[in-house]
């Protein structure tokens, strides 16, 4: 497992990253009986006391990108992107285009390149925010530079609809008040 | 938040009127945009410029202004139904390529020396990334 200082941001890491959960889902309660779970409704209904202690949940050993370091030791947690490779049915995609030229809003292509560490032409898929334990980050196998996770940032601002319209004011209001343009 | 507002003089700045007769679009692409489709227009094999029939436009003008005037957009307003089933594929894929799998193979059978170097060469790489403060592109 690499180490808190290994893990920056922009660093691709090969890790075990979990798969949406959905219904039907295979429930054990806490004796070790195993239930298959039709919906959020009947798993409310059968969590507790003594109810469902654990589910199965489908997972991949597979590339991800990590958005932030300065990671503490003491906490357990970090955030990465899923990378997808790409399948000659991607790009038989009507989105191809837009990807291939880097136009696109909310996938970011990685060509094979040594940088990247990646063996195959892959895609981050930017709407795949995930909160990953620190335990599951296998190897670092590459990365992205300045530049491309700034590409990264404004994907992110507007796969997650952030407001950044208040603090772009506020940041260009103090640069002009401190070159003299503005009154404060 | 609401949009900045921008004025009609502003969008009216970022466009520019010509013919039909001075753009002398082939007729495949007249007939596509009359059946309210859109035409591509490529440079060196690359998407370059788009073009829509004037109803199209009318349709999207609005939301071409939030987007313009920095507004938060829903995301999913921005995917075409391409999109859509291309990152839900995307999410759904177990598969790993015989070259990722190859690639697992290798780092499992790693010694802690060889380790050390692909993280030295790793580091190495980004540190130089930093220095130049580079552009994208692989």
């Amino acid at each position: 497992m690499p180490s808190a200082a290994e893990l920056r941001r922009g660093a691709i890491a090969f890790g075990v990253f979990p798969f949406a959960a959905e219904f039907p889902m295979t429930c054990l309660g806490a004796d070790g009986t195993q239930d298959q779970v039709v919906n959020a409704d009947d798993f409310a209904a059968g969590r507790s006391p003594g109810g469902y202690s654990s589910v199965v949940a489908k997972v991949k050993l597979r590339p991800m990108l990590l958005l932030h370091d300065g990671t503490r030791g003491s906490r357990d947690d970090l955030l990465g992107v899923r990378i997808g490779s790409v399948r000659a049915a991607t790009r038989k995609s009507g989105s191809w285009a837009r990807v291939e030229s880097g136009d696109h809003p909310f996938l970011f292509r990685l060509p094979v390149a040594e940088r990247y560490g990646l063996p195959v032409e892959s895609l981050v898929d930017l709407t795949s925010v995930t909160a990953v334990n620190k335990s599951a980050v296998w190897k670092i196998v590459g990365g992205l530079n300045s530049a491309e996770m700034r590409r990264i940032s404004d994907c992110l601002a507007r796969a997650l609809s952030l407001d950044l319209g208040a603090r772009v004011r506020a940041d260009a209001t103090e640069l002009l008040r401190r070159s003299g343009l503005l009154q404060s | 938040m609401p949009a900045t507002k921008q004025s009609s003089s502003d969008r009216l700045d970022q466009s520019v009127s010509i013919t039909a007769e001075e753009m002398r679009l082939p007729g495949e692409a007249r007939v596509k945009l009359e059946q309210g489709g859109h035409v591509v227009v490529t440079k060196y094999g690359k998407p370059h410029a788009a073009l829509l029939s004037w109803e199209t436009f009318a349709l999207l003008g609005p939301m071409l202004e939030l987007i313009e005037a920095g507004a938060v957009v829903p995301p999913e307003a921005l995917m075409t139904e391409d999109d859509v089933t291309l990152l839900n594929e995307l999410a759904r894929d177990e598969h790993v390529a015989p070259s990722e799998e190859a690639l697992i193979t290798a780092l499992l059978a790693e010694t802690p020396e060889q380790e050390r170097q692909r993280m030295a060469r790793i580091s190495a790489r980004s540190k130089k990334a930093s220095k130049k403060g580079t552009k994208g592109g692989a």
